[in-house]
């Protein structure tokens, strides 16, 4: 089935149009981006059971953007009338134009634009809504307490589910295009106590999707609450660089937050970006190749065209250790003169726009995931990421994790660190890494933010890698 | 729209709601280097409607829950359809029946920032032009900043007759410092204010051109080992997380926390600094409508409090005291100066400093950091990471004479913590 469009958007169109078609007529650029959609957030736990509209991604509203012959301003709202048109029109020349014109402009040329003019839809087996919160909630609670009875240890699991489905159009004077997708993620959280000390074991699941991905989560039950048990007996990290592998999730974590922060082109005009300076050199092992696009995965961060009209794309960053693209917004794009890769994203209609990852992976290899550790003579397995900082300007590697197992002789041992935080030079550990498994898993239950704020979905991951990280 | 949604509450026969109207205003700058890279104005009205829902089973009370989000503009039937969905909705949420909190009904609070009354356009210039008025040197630099002022109307009306409202102006945004020689790098920082604190600015100007500037200087991580360190500024903050968190009903209810007011948390045999520890509110009502006051959570280390939400509360059978966004902390007894002794690593800044409640330990990739050596000078670091349990050094920490106030939290600028773990070279 396909996400359905949006009564709000059908009926407001020929409105914002008219806004459109009256600001193009002033400005040497207009643009309307208009959001609508709903989205739904379910936990179940021994705080209790919770059903929420969870508020930040998809808030209806529309932003306008426009070229006053040196460079862009926005005015963002939320209501829209015949009357309305006439103020939001007085407020960009009187307030956002005025409050532009008192300092010295980035000067910007207009970016480029294709023609485009479309309705596209994502699809779904199971629709949230038509499932209906009895059910999901009734499924939460069952997957809850089928996990918790798996070890007495246990002080609580919980089980939780959100979605979105977003509509969005996108005017301007040479687009008229609409998207409907639908994003569905899930969690599974147990913990367990040693002394005043808890320890919690985390699973994300996410589909582009609708509730089927219910399924999935059941299954992963005695897994996490293993995990779980295992770091009741964790020691503290012995700090040092070791031989490691990462399990996908955490392969994720390094190609997003220790590398894909520091291909974003907003920086590169910031100056920000130490990547900038290093285009067509070689930054990691031959065994990486690195994308990143809307279209490059079918993900929670696949659609049709971004918050700045620009179409999905699938753009290759580094092939075969080579860095050969960033990612950029439109507007970042034609001040660097470069093509835009369809990265212009918001957190809400609220937010600026700022170039932002899709769907980023690396792609796979050719082992297999028990030669991998048979190799390892002194070593850790990494896994269950739990958070990550971006460091374009110097490549600086801050990723945590919550599990390092122990690996002699390729052989686990048994013997757990908890929690461990990896550092280090990027480069350093990209051009280290020297297996690279058959199998990519991509993942997109959290959420990215661009520093410390501007969250948007994001789905990461990549093969199992062998490299050497310094952990602390 | 307020009172149409009341109305319509009322027609659908929902007898127990809450319904909170936001209508906020910001006016934004976004800056490269001097230059304005792009000017923004948002103005949104937002309603959230919660509704509540008793209802019996097998003999025992439950009162569910939902929240619906409207949006000025929509139809009767839109909202009427919000609200019936919401209302289904709680007649699934099983969660024991509690006391809803207590009618309040007050006039509107009117903002007593000097924000108040002046245009957030010229709030915002004026904040940037003091920004840059402390940017003036050629070799460390403001490389980019962004600049919010927010003014904020809240009203909060409730079934059993709570009606409160209150107005907020609030400055809030980030910097990045760089500094291009020796080695090319940037700082972080962010910034909130409730009032036009000219000199706050330029304060923080320069001192993100100070630690960027000794960060240019620096290319080595420190040698790895346990290190006396002493942490400054914001990290503070992210540290008392902790104390904030485990002291939160939403942790003691479900079993994640053991803490109960009276508990001697920092332990027995108290080495260091014995905890005085406060919580204060930024807003005069709790998103629920409860009227906010100052509270000692902590006194000479012994647990003064278990606060939090109405559920969470009523069900451990205490006054539901809303949640705190700032945190007051009145240690101090040694100055920076006594601090600095050879020997002691004094980490200025990290990627993202972190406080993981659940396992008690902060954490960190080291940015900048300073290792002070016996001739008084320090050695500048930077990489590598620290790692150690808050809940084990807890006992030993000793805070600094001189404060540190910020809009989330006031309190000592340094706290020497012994014996800490160091990942490095």
């Amino acid at each position: 089935m396909e996400v359905a469009r949006s009564n709000y958007i059908k009926e407001n169109k020929a409105l914002f149009k008219k806004l459109q078609q009256r600001l193009s007529g002033k400005y040497g650029y207009a643009s309307v981006l208009v959001s609508d959609g709903r989205q739904q957030s379910y936990s179940v736990s021994a705080g209790g059971v919770s059903v929420s509209d969870f508020n930040r991604f998809g808030k209806r509203g529309f932003v306008v953007r426009v070229h006053d012959g040196k460079a862009y301003a926005e005015y963002a709202g939320n209501e829209i009338s015949e009357e309305a048109i006439e103020e939001i029109e007085k407020n960009i020349e009187s307030r956002l134009l005025d409050m532009g014109d008192k300092w010295e402009r980035y000067l910007t040329p207009v970016a480029c634009e294709e023609e485009a003019n479309f309705v596209k839809s994502t699809e779904y087996r199971i629709h949230p809504e038509e499932m209906g919160d009895e059910k999901i909630l009734a499924k939460l609670s069952e997957i809850r307490e089928k996990t918790k009875a798996l070890d007495e240890r246990l002080i609580d699991c919980m089980a939780s589910l959100q979605y979105q489905y977003y509509n969005k159009l996108f005017l301007s004077d040479k687009k008229d295009i609409e998207e409907n997708v639908l994003w569905t993620c899930g969690g599974l959280v147990v913990v367990a106590a040693k002394g005043q000390e808890l320890k919690d074991a985390y699973k994300g699941f996410s589909i582009l999707g609708g509730a089927e991905l219910l399924d999935e989560m059941e299954e992963y039950g005695p897994k996490i609450v293993k995990n779980c048990i295992d770091l009741l007996d964790s020691e503290p990290m012995i700090p040092g660089e070791y031989e490691c592998i990462c399990t996908p999730e955490v392969t994720g974590m390094i190609v997003h937050e220790a590398f894909g922060h520091g291909v974003e082109m907003d920086m590169f005009v910031k100056d920000r970006a130490l990547a900038k300076n290093c285009m067509g050199d070689m930054i990691a092992s031959e065994l990486v190749t690195m994308r990143d696009g809307a279209s490059s995965a079918t993900e929670v961060a696949s659609f049709f065209f971004d918050d700045e009209g620009t179409l999905a794309h699938d753009t290759l960053v580094i092939d075969k250790g080579r860095l050969v693209s960033g990612y950029a917004d439109a507007v970042s794009a034609a001040r660097l003169g470069v093509e835009p890769t369809g990265n212009g994203r918001r957190e809400s209609v609220e937010r600026k726009t700022y170039t932002r990852m899709t769907n980023t992976f690396f792609e796979g290899g050719k082992d297999k995931v028990e030669d991998m550790i048979a190799s390892v003579k002194y070593g850790m397995l990494l896994q269950d990421p739990t958070s990550g900082m971006e460091d374009p300007k110097n490549w600086g590697i801050q990723c945590m994790v919550s599990m390092a197992r122990e690996i002699k002789d390729g052989k686990l041992t048994g013997r757990i660190f908890s929690p461990c935080v990896l550092t280090g030079y990027v480069p350093d550990l990209l051009k280290s890494i020297s297996m690279m498994s058959e199998t990519v898993e991509l993942g997109g239950s959290g959420a990215c933010g661009k520093g410390h704020k501007e969250w948007v979905k994001v789905s990461d991951g990549g093969p199992w890698i062998k490299a050497k990280i310094r952990l602390g | 729209m307020f009172e149409k949604i009341q109305k319509l509450l009322k027609a659908e026969n929902i007898e127990n709601w809450r319904l909170t109207e936001t209508v906020s205003e910001t006016a934004e700058l976004y800056f490269i280097r001097k230059k304005l890279d792009i000017p923004r104005i948002k103005k949104l009205t937002q309603y959230s409607v919660t509704v509540f829902r008793d209802f019996e089973e097998g003999g025992k009370k439950f009162r569910g829950e939902s929240t619906a989000l409207l949006s000025p503009g929509m139809s009767d039937e839109e909202i009427v359809s919000h609200l019936k969905t919401a209302y289904l909705a709680a007649s699934f949420v099983r969660n024991p029946w509690y006391e809803l909190p207590d009618a309040v009904k007050e006039d509107r609070k009117k903002s007593v920032s000097d924000l108040a009354g002046k245009d957030i356009e010229e709030t915002a210039a004026e904040l940037a032009k003091a920004m840059f008025e402390a940017d003036t040197a050629e070799d460390a630099f403001i490389n980019s900043a962004e600049i919010f002022v927010t003014r904020r109307y809240t009203h909060i009306a409730a079934s059993n007759g709570l009606d409160v409202s209150f107005d907020s102006d609030v400055i809030d945004g980030e910097l990045v410092s760089q500094c291009v020689t020796p080695i090319d790098v940037e700082q972080y920082r962010s910034f909130s204010y409730d009032s036009l604190d000219r000199e706050a600015i330029k304060q923080k100007v320069s001192e993100a051109v100070t630690d960027v500037r000794a960060r240019a200087q620096a290319s080595e991580p420190p040698k790895a080992g346990d290190y006396d360190i002493i942490l400054t500024g914001e990290n503070l903050e992210v540290l008392f997380e902790l104390y904030a968190a485990r002291s939160n009903a939403s942790m003691v209810f479900p079993g994640y926390s053991q803490w109960k007011a009276g508990d001697k948390v920092q332990g027995e045999d108290i080495e260091g600094e014995k905890l005085n520890v406060y919580l204060e509110p930024l807003d005069p009502y709790s998103p629920e409508g409860i009227p906010m006051k100052e509270r000692c959570l902590m006194k000479d280390g012994e647990l003064k409090l278990i606060y939090g939400s109405t559920r969470m509360c009523r069900y451990l059978g205490i006054e539901p005291t809303g949640n705190f966004e700032k945190i007051r902390c009145v240690n101090g007894s040694v100055p920076l100066s006594g601090m600095r002794k050879a020997g002691v690593l004094e980490l200025v800044s990290f990627s993202d400093f972190q406080m993981d409640e659940f396992d008690g330990h902060f954490k960190g990739e080291i940015r900048l950091g300073l290792l002070y050596g016996e001739d008084g000078t320090a050695q500048v670091l930077t990489g590598g990471s620290v790692n150690g349990s808050l809940l084990e050094l807890q006992k030993k920490l000793t805070f600094s004479t001189e404060r540190c106030e910020d809009r989330n939290y006031s309190g000592p600028m340094a706290v020497l913590i012994p014996g800490v773990a160091v990942a490095g070279k």
